[in-house]
């Protein structure tokens, strides 16, 4: 299956708007690579760009290391879910899949056409509905339909584009499984967009976060959770996100937490990675945020979300268990010095 | 439990009331000019009548085997068809072209569209008139033209051979911008991602792309333009009326105008009535066969 | 390269499409000698006065008052109804409303032509042929109406008349004061289409009226036909006065009046 390379690519829009901003990205073959950003943010432009169907304004697009940068999408052995499917109104499930095989650059035979069809419609679990229209289909069946029409070409790159984004949330959770399983058995290269970042920590093996056209991170799902490369992707990552700390706040903060800068300096903090300071901690293993203002509180039955204060600080704290802290109190927090992250 | 069930019967029975109230006026007029005068002219083709004098004389089917026996209503009614066949496929032809054509156009597009457009708006006599001046046999402009290649003129309004003809092309003329129109919308509410499909699926060819996708995706309004264009072609009077009042010898004389001359020239009233019966049933015919056509060949 | 003769494909179409309407203003201008003589584009000398003589040579004064008259009762009357019709089969659940539709559509295929005997007779009785009550009841609600204001009512969201009904409000109030004033467009489409259907037709005022003071101008234009048979640039003349009405009107709201036709073709 191909690696891909995107080289410093732009994307400057006719009206004038940057949708990708010199962006840098290796993917190895058989790779699953989440490509997650805020909406609008360019991950969708950047996904066109590499099927083939938005021009790069500048850069370069290299799959199996040939420069595939001008060329045409049929040459670059993509295929393509879209958000709403784009499956033909007019033909059967089965006419849909052959489609492609019938009239597309390769002709294929009938009955090795038939033969696919098969493989691919046992495999997206659709094999009952190859007669049907797609109106007859639900949102669930057709959306595995869209995968196979893409699947039945045997691409050696899989392209997605927000392919959850219309279903409801058991089914979301349900497909995320499936295509991952799907993608492991055919041992495709897959891109896949989406704006819901669990999607992306759940499905990806790497994932590209991107915000105004840049790359701001890419890194496997946990480290980009653990360590969130600069503010943005700590406060976007994660719900709720990382808190902010301008560095004053901190009773004992640490030298090795001080960037060469000083006055700027900012840190992060998980809201899960609070614990409450009941005294005896280790000075040099925690810091200790004293004094937190509770102004409310949200109780979800296995876990509590403290909307805390200190000074012009606001910040979320998450406790398990059971407390006994009260709205309006004031409270001292602890966290262990290895899950700040200093920016 | 049952003064629950009262209130809402109530509730049902004043809105239905409202609606009716609401529908009055249009229903009046539409049930008076429209659903009455169909049966009514039914009723009118067993008699004779002038149209003038109070009485009028029942002569049962006589209107009608007298049409049926009259060779001259089988020409008209012969001139009907192949006035539809002259004038429907090639105003649903060309204005799909255009309508193709402006399709991913930018530029000029809505100076195109109008210009295209212009010709809808123009009253049917009117534009008539012109087309007789530009058929014009000895100074009109066509021939005119043709005299420039040294073709001798043409009659195109005084021969029995061209006058269909002549006339069709004014009404092609007349009515591709209204199909262009309803194509063009047509056209813009297939969404791109099915050619964006094909990009990526390796389909391309635009001929392979209009006959897989854009043909079988427009046809709504497909069905539309060749509905709409036949009732039009059908109910078509004043071209003929501006250009060749029926003639020459007849040659263009269609159901319409046959109405028109029986029924308010000669005051035959009850003829004319039969005349109409037949144009109905035909109109209803082939609207009916349409549907049929159309939603026969798959159920999408 | 496709795309530059697609351009010259539209460009020589559109070229031919207008040379008549052109053709008619340039032999509008020019003598009647001129016209029968020469095929030269531009007129020798401008002849406006043709257009004053067209004018007074037949009675296009009264013709004009005839048309606008007509033209504008039919219209603000189609509005009305329709916008009532529209209101009640689109608000309103009530029995008897699927065949109601069905029956109107049917109404739509067909042609008025057919039925213009009995209509004729219809107004005889009533002493209404060469009146313009004649002229405008038999056009004044019509199935194209009242399927434009459906199909618009379904998409203003309930709510609003909802929360009118809860303070006590009559539907008649609310279809006056609520939804009609959030109707503009659709309003304005069918005003356009039934002012220039009107001012174009021949054949209605034809049968329906046979006085020559009843005459519309398309009439008028037919008898200005038949005595001015040779003389082309007054007849151009002619045609241009009566046909500016109807281009004015759709180049002033074109945009309307071609997403009004489209409209109907998505939903038919």
């Amino acid at each position: 299956m191909p690696d891909i390379v995107l080289k410093n690519l732009d994307k400057t829009f006719d009206s004038g708007f940057k949708a990708v901003n010199d962006l840098t990205l290796d993917i190895n073959d058989s790779e699953f690579v989440v490509l997650l950003g805020p909406s609008g943010c360019g991950k969708t432009t950047l996904l066109r760009m590499i099927a083939g169907l938005e021009k790069a304004s500048s850069g370069s697009i290299l799959i199996n290391g040939e420069d595939m940068t001008g060329s045409a999408p049929v040459e670059r052995g993509v295929a393509m879910v879209f958000q709403n499917y784009g499956l033909y109104p007019h033909m059967t499930v089965y006419d849909n899949m052959a489609f492609a095989l019938r009239h597309g650059k390769n002709k294929t035979p009938e009955d090795v056409i038939k033969k696919d069809i098969e493989e691919i419609s046992f495999i997206c679990k659709i094999h009952g509905q190859l007669d049907k229209k797609p109106a007859a289909l639900s949102g669930g069946q057709q959306q595995r339909v869209a995968l196979a029409r893409a699947l039945v070409r045997k691409p050696g790159i899989l392209l997605l584009d927000e392919p959850l984004s219309n279903l409801d949330a058991g089914l979301r959770q349900h497909m995320r499984v499936e295509i991952v399983n799907i993608q492991k058995q055919l041992g495709t290269t897959v891109i896949y967009v989406t704006h819901d970042q669990a999607e992306a920590m759940t499905m990806a093996g790497r994932i590209a976060v991107i915000k105004d056209g840049e790359l701001q991170q890419y890194a496997a799902p946990l480290e980009i959770y653990n360590m969130p490369g600069n503010e943005f992707v700590a406060t976007f990552i994660g719900s709720p996100g990382m808190n902010i700390f301008n560095a004053g706040v901190f009773d004992n903060l640490p030298e090795s937490l001080k960037p060469d800068t000083g006055s700027g300096c900012r840190v992060g903090i998980r809201p899960e990675h609070f614990i409450i300071n009941s005294g005896g901690l280790d000075k040099d293993k925690f810091i200790f945020i004293n004094g937190v203002a509770v102004e409310a509180m949200e109780a979800l039955g296995h876990e509590y979300i403290l909307y805390a204060a200190k000074g012009a600080d606001k910040f979320t704290v998450r406790l398990g268990g059971k407390t006994n802290i009260k709205n309006d109190s004031r409270i001292d927090l602890a966290a262990s010095i290895n899950d700040v992250r200093a920016f | 439990m049952t003064r629950k069930k009262r209130s809402v019967k109530y509730y049902k029975h004043s809105s239905s009331l409202a609606a009716w109230m609401f529908l009055l006026p249009a229903m009046a007029v539409i049930s008076v000019f429209v659903v009455y005068p169909m049966f009514k002219v039914l009723y009118l083709g067993f008699f004779k009548w002038n149209g003038l004098s109070a009485s009028m004389e029942y002569t049962g089917l006589a209107n009608y085997t007298g049409l049926f026996y009259s060779s001259g209503f089988w020409s008209i009614l012969w001139n009907s068809v192949l006035f539809t066949l002259l004038t429907v496929p090639a105003s649903f032809v060309l204005g799909l072209a255009l309508a193709l054509g402006l399709w991913k156009t930018a530029i000029l597009k809505n100076v195109l569209r109008s210009a295209f457009f212009v010709p809808v708006v123009v009253s049917t006599v009117g534009a008539g008139i012109v087309w007789v001046w530009l058929f014009n046999y000895n100074s009109g402009i066509i021939n005119g033209i043709l005299s420039l290649f040294s073709v001798k003129p043409v009659n195109w309004l005084g021969s029995e051979k061209l006058a269909m003809l002549s006339v069709s092309v004014m009404t092609i003329w007349k009515t591709a911008g209204y199909n262009m129109v309803i194509f063009l919308a047509g056209l813009h509410s297939i969404p791109e991602v099915y050619y964006e499909t094909c990009l990526v699926d390796g389909v391309t060819g635009n001929w392979k792309k209009f006959y897989y996708i854009t043909w079988p995706l427009l046809r709504p309004a497909s069905v539309f333009v060749a509905v709409t264009t036949v009732i039009f072609s059908f109910r078509s009077f004043e071209q003929i009326y501006a250009m060749t009042r029926g003639g020459p010898v007849g040659s263009t004389k269609i159901l319409v105008y046959h109405i028109w001359e029986q029924g308010f020239r000669f005051y035959r009233m009850g003829y004319a009535s039969a005349v109409s019966v037949v144009l109905l049933v035909l109109v209803l015919t082939v609207t009916f066969v349409q549907f049929k056509l159309s939603g026969g060949r798959d159920g999408a | 390269m496709r795309k530059r003769l697609i351009y010259i494909f539209l460009i020589i179409a559109s070229l031919l499409f207008l040379f008549p309407v052109i053709w008619m203003l340039v032999t509008s201008l020019k003598t009647s000698t001129e016209a029968v003589t020469s095929l030269s584009f531009l007129p020798s000398e401008f002849r406006f006065s043709n257009y004053y003589t067209a004018w007074i040579s037949s009675n296009f004064t009264a013709q004009f008052i005839n048309s606008f008259i007509v033209a504008s009762c039919v219209t603000v009357l189609q509005v009305v109804t329709s916008a009532m019709s529209g209101y009640a089969l689109a608000r309103i659940d009530f029995k008897g409303k699927n065949t109601l539709l069905m029956v109107l559509l049917a109404t739509l295929i067909i042609p008025f032509q057919v039925l213009a005997v009995p209509v004729f007779a219809i107004l005889k009785n009533i002493g209404a042929v060469n009146t313009y009550t004649g002229l405008i009841l038999p056009s004044a609600a019509n199935a194209f109406g009242i399927f434009l204001f459906k199909q618009f009512f379904e998409k203003i969201p309930r709510e609003l008349e909802e929360a009118a009904f809860i303070d006590g409000v009559s539907r008649w109030n609310v279809l006056w004061k609520i939804i009609v004033p959030l109707s503009g467009p659709p309003m304005v489409t069918l005003a356009i289409f039934t002012f220039v259907a009107e001012w174009n037709d021949l054949f209605k005022p034809l049968i329906l009226t046979s006085s020559s003071d009843m005459r519309t101008v398309q009439m008028g234009l037919g008898v200005f036909q038949e005595q001015f048979m040779t003389d082309y640039p007054l007849l151009m003349a002619a045609v241009t006065f009566v046909t500016i009405p109807g281009i004015v009107l759709f180049l002033m709201a074109q945009k309307r009046f071609i997403q009004g036709i489209a409209g109907t073709g998505i939903k038919g």
